[in-house]
């Protein structure tokens, strides 16, 4: 981990890896878990899967959904928001978060999109494999 | 335990655990494991049994993606 300034901290990573893993803090109202989740500027909202969303004890509505497509099916997933999201050393509050499982495979417990990422400044150098927000 | 060491112990394994020390970018550094499973949902089942305020960590101790794998994440969302 290099800390160049108190407002940029910078994680090292595998610029050879199939995609980069980030450890994010997901606050709720039971508890804290630092989740591994895959970094994905492809995906529009932070996604969680079913069992972890209701052990932390995200509210949703089932009935209230949005049509999310991959590139193999079309389902329809819940939309929760979680309190706090901590990842690479800055937090937003109330992140809107698709509730969907992603395969066991992927050895990751979710996604961290767009809905935490848009706040900040990204920068992600592929060469020295350095990766940070402000 | 460090990390390491629950990865070399506990191989291809979920793990959950609680954090007992981190760094500034929320990696754990010492965790306690409470346990494990080959099975992801069996892991956030025992998240649910945990009492308030509870500070723990999930993760995979094997090869992610596994040999042979890429992965391509894609979520488009009609709203």
């Amino acid at each position: 981990m290099v800390m160049l300034s108190p407002s940029l901290l910078q994680l090292k990573f595998d610029p050879e890896a199939p995609f980069i893993p980030l450890k994010v803090e997901i606050k709720s109202r039971r508890g804290v878990e630092i989740a591994t989740l895959a970094l994905d500027t492809g995906s529009t909202y932070v996604i969680l899967p079913w069992r972890l969303a209701t052990a932390l004890g995200l509210k949703f509505d089932p009935t209230k959904t949005v049509k999310t497509t991959t590139v193999s099916t079309v389902e329809n997933s819940p939309l929760t928001f979680i309190p706090q999201v901590t990842a690479l050393g800055k937090s937003v509050r109330d992140v809107p978060c698709l509730i969907r499982d992603l395969p066991r495979e992927s050895g990751v417990d979710g996604l961290l999109g767009l809905s935490f990422l848009r706040h900040f400044k990204l920068k992600i150098d592929f060469k020295k494999g350095i990766l940070g927000i402000e | 335990m460090k990390i390491s060491e629950v990865n070399k112990k506990y191989k291809n394994q979920w793990i959950l655990a609680e954090v007992l020390e981190q760094d500034e970018l929320s990696q754990p550094i010492k965790v306690k494991v409470i346990t494990r499973s080959s099975d992801r949902d069996k892991i956030y089942e025992e998240i649910a049994r945990l009492p308030r305020g509870f500070r723990v960590t999930t993760f995979y101790t094997g090869k992610i993606p596994k040999h042979g794998y890429a992965v391509a994440f894609l979520i488009a969302i009609k709203i």
